[in-house]
């Protein structure tokens, strides 16, 4: 076969370069791509090289682990996969991850924390079968955490956020199965074991709200509930932040009547969509309560918190009280910590979701126990609130 | 490795064409990377390709070179070992576990199906026969006959190329700039259809075709169908397309195969556009040597369903493809005992509504895991038997906007319309503007060409590195 077989045109030879050159760009770019970064926003370790060698029984061979790392590895994934849930989500008005469900005109909900589990976010909340029956359970651990820090000293309130698949479950896409929906529709007759436990925890003389019936009747209220988020900001924040206000004994008029303003936050979602974004939101202007946010402070959470990563604090020079707080939530707590600050001469809100067992009782004296708090709120979504009691009850006081 | 891969798109292709463009001796380097190609996808079941290729050229050249009396001899042992290695390795569980019935045998030893047996055993008989036939001479070196059977565009999944159409072309062929640019628009074709029509549509048909026969309400059952009808077809022409496409990058030219089949107006015209290249094997090899329509009808219908019966158990080893076939062998049967004359005094439409109908039923046997999912699915799509329950999920949960989108997209490009549509609107309209602009047509078409190849591979790249579900259907075959 010593031979030139098949003659080539100049021109075709050009055109077969430039597309070699064309389709080889993402391996030329493999030479700029920042793994790591790759790595963090996809959120898994990547695959590495396959040795040539590798004969290990469990080894799948040498060429399918070579495609792993080509997939993992190949230059202008992150462009072209930021591009295409783009398309997705502003193109096909799709939801670019399963996490996430698009209402009909772009109302985003949150689907699933897992995507293994579909709809594990809109069962959890609306499905109220499986919480009923372990009413009990879930509301002695929430009554038990609220008694022990009452018992403390520390004015303690769980407030409950609600969502928006109970606030607007009209508005819940066809691409959420009928039978959730209907759940989701009738939960607020139903009547939800969230009101059971406000109950419950006033004849103990704890404190727990819920506030689902306001948020309703302030769901059509302009750019109540962000569109664009599952988390609430805005109106619907400060609304709850007054609410905890109440409960406390604090009057909220002073930030009811702050001034308003139509802004743009940065949506949170980025991690879920797969791109960053730019919200419309009602923000209200605190400049008169000279409020002012360090993010990740106090820095000393980490050292007993190994993965905080969301927590700040609040010091504000002319606050309505003169007193101190701390918020430990999910991540409906920042949203609230910006709205309750002008109450406080400082608070400090830690979202605990990522917390650890073994970090509980460390977290307890090293941490918490070094921030000035006179008011402890406890601030959960109503998908999670009851199983997250559950969780802090191990997690604080080391029972189940 | 599929084509529609990052591993094959990003990496192997553009190094192949660089060496291709580079390098002399371009056989010798379609046949190394023709190599790498099966043992990166098939690793050491290389040596069974390798193992035909060394037969079909050794029976090759015996019955180019053997007295007239010992040619059928050679001829009968080739097709022997091609079809023992077919059986082999794509029969062997089907006869022992379902024809034969036999419970002993641990399903873990029947044997791995190599990628693309059933192709390379159809283009290696193909190549014997002819040269029997005198079609085309044997093959002049062992590396030209390795080059024929492996090479990679069409090693795995087609088109089946004869011999006698490439013998040439493996020899002395010029490669010009309007093969590669016309290659490369092929090319992205195939790939726009694989990764935005078929996988969308394959995202679809598994959902449904999952679910079970309670969950499975009429509307669901047609979507599902519809979808799974859409996949089979942007899946098979587009990986043609794609081999077409680097066939003639290559310089080969490969023949087409398929031709619009849905706009077909009856199941015999289905089949002279649906997989040409099988089909014509199928006529060639199979039925006309059996008798073709020469011996009377009762014969003809006997030849219909000798050649569908193996149409269907070469598309797969078990009992649905074989009734797949049969069925579409009965239709063809019905057809020329009177159907079509009826057929002719319809309207236009209800024949193209006839050829869909049943062709899309066929499909539903054709996906189907089991005579009893078929008849479920069917009775569901029917309308036949109980309702489906309260659990079933509204086409909404299934289908998405996007898949909605490039479903009827993919209606539209199954038919000429769309091709005839973009070039009215688009093609004819930028010639006229570049006219207008001093530029020659030549240069137009070549922008636009070069516009609308670059155009469709940025879009299919940005499915393929979101890492979409994107098998094809006929690797299996």
């Amino acid at each position: 076969m010593a031979r030139a077989d098949g003659r080539i045109s100049n021109k075709a030879r050009g055109l077969l370069l430039a597309m070699a050159l064309f389709l080889g760009l993402p391996a030329l770019a493999m030479l700029w791509t920042d793994d790591a970064k790759r790595a963090d926003w996809e959120n898994h370790p990547l695959a590495p090289f396959p040795p040539p060698w590798d004969r290990a029984p469990e080894s799948a061979g040498f060429f399918p682990a070579l495609d792993d790392w080509i997939d993992d590895h190949f230059g202008l994934a992150l462009p072209l996969n930021r591009l295409h849930r783009r398309m997705l989500f502003y193109g096909f008005r799709d939801s670019p991850s399963p996490q996430l469900s698009l209402g009909r005109d772009g109302f985003v909900y949150l689907n699933t924390h897992d995507a293994r589990h579909p709809n594990a976010a809109f069962t959890r909340l609306c499905d109220t079968g499986p919480v009923n029956r372990e009413y009990d359970r879930f509301a002695q651990a929430w009554l038990g955490i609220l008694e022990h820090f009452q018992d403390a000293g520390l004015r303690t309130v769980l407030g409950i956020a609600p969502t928006k698949p109970v606030v607007y479950p009209d508005r819940l896409p066809n691409s959420v199965p009928r039978a959730i929906r209907a759940a989701c529709l009738g939960y607020r007759q139903a009547p939800p074991p969230l009101r059971r436990l406000v109950e419950d925890a006033k004849t103990r003389g704890l404190r727990v709200v819920y506030p689902l019936d306001a948020f309703v009747a302030h769901r059509d209220d302009d750019n109540f509930y962000p569109r664009e988020s599952f988390h609430f900001s805005g109106q619907s924040a400060q609304l709850f932040a007054q609410t905890l206000m109440r409960e406390v004994g604090i009057d909220p008029q002073p930030i009811a009547i702050a001034p308003r303003y139509e802004g743009r936050i940065k949506a949170d979602l980025q991690k879920i969509l797969g791109f960053n974004r730019r919200i419309r939101s009602t923000q209200t202007d605190y400049g008169a309560f000279d409020t002012r946010v360090a993010y990740r402070q106090p820095d000393f959470v980490t050292t007993c918190y190994q993965r905080a990563l969301d927590f700040g604090t609040y010091e504000t020079g002319a606050p309505i009280t003169e007193r101190t707080a701390l918020i430990l939530s999910d991540s409906f707590g920042a949203f609230t910590a910006a709205h309750l600050a002008p109450a406080y001469r400082r608070l400090t809100w830690i979202n605990v979701s990522d917390l650890r067992d073994e970090e509980g009782p460390g977290f307890l004296t090293d941490c918490l126990g070094r921030i000035p708090a006179q008011d402890l709120f406890f601030v959960f979504h109503d998908g999670g609130a009851l199983w997250d009691g559950g969780r802090l009850q191990q997690t604080f006081l080391g029972t189940h | 490795m599929v084509f529609s891969s990052v591993s094959f798109l990003y990496f192997f292709l553009p190094a192949f064409l660089l060496c291709y463009a580079l390098l002399p001796w371009r056989n010798a380097i379609a046949l190394a990377f023709s190599v790498l190609f099966y043992v990166w996808g098939e690793g050491l079941f290389v040596l069974v390709l390798l193992l035909s290729v060394l037969i079909n050229f050794t029976a090759g050249h015996a019955i180019g070179s053997a007295p007239p009396e010992r040619r059928r001899l050679w001829l009968t042992l080739g097709i022997v070992a091609n079809l023992a290695l077919l059986l082999y390795f794509k029969y062997f569980g089907f006869l022992v576990f379902d024809v034969l019935g036999w419970e002993a045998l641990d399903p873990a030893r029947v044997p791995h199906l190599p990628l693309g047996i059933s192709f390379f055993t159809f283009q290696s008989l193909s190549y014997l026969i002819d040269v029997y036939r005198r079609d085309a001479k044997p093959a002049r070196s062992l590396s030209d006959l390795a080059l024929y059977i492996m090479m990679f565009p069409q090693l795995v999944a087609g088109p089946i190329v004869r011999y006698a159409t490439v013998a040439r072309q493996l020899r002395r062929r010029v490669i010009h700039a309007s093969y590669v640019r016309h290659g490369l628009l092929f090319f992205s074709v195939g790939l726009a259809q694989k990764v935005l029509f078929a996988d969308n549509m394959a995202a679809v048909a598994d959902a449904v075709f999952a679910l079970p026969s309670e969950r499975l309400g009429t509307g669901l059952a047609w979507t599902g169908s519809l979808a799974y009808m859409q996949q089979i077809y942007f899946d098979f022409a587009g990986y043609s397309n794609m081999a077409i496409g680097l066939g003639l990058v290559m310089g080969f030219k490969f023949p087409h195969n398929f031709n619009y089949p849905y706009i077909s107006q009856s199941i015999t015209e289905f089949w002279r556009r649906w997989h040409m290249s099988l089909s014509s094997w199928f006529r060639d090899y199979l039925y006309i040597p059996l008798g073709g329509n020469r011996h009377g009808p009762l014969a003809t219908y006997r030849n219909l369903f000798v050649v569908f019966a193996l149409c269907g158990l070469w598309h797969g080893a078990s009992w649905t493809f074989l009734a797949w076939g049969l069925y579409h062998g009965l239709l063809l049967v019905v057809e020329r005992m009177g159907l079509k004359a009826v057929l002719a005094r319809l309207p236009r439409l209800a024949r193209h509504l006839y050829a869909l109908l049943a062709v899309l039923f066929g499909w539903v046997l054709f996906r189907a895991e089991s005579f009893e999912q078929a008849r479920l699915f069917l009775a569901r799509m029917l309308w036949i038997g109980q309702d489906s329950g309260p659990e079933t999920p509204g086409i909404a949960e299934i289908v998405s906007h996007q898949q909605w989108a490039f479903g009827v997209l993919g209606i539209l490009a199954a038919t000429p319309l769309l091709r005839r549509l973009s070039t009215r609107i688009l093609t004819d309209r930028t010639l006229a503007a570049g006219r207008r602009h001093g530029f020659k047509p030549g240069v137009t078409a070549a922008l636009l060409d070069g516009s609308f190849i670059v155009g469709l591979l940025v879009l299919c790249s940005l499915y393929i590195a979101s890492g979409t579900y994107s098998p094809f259907i006929y690797f299996r075959f």
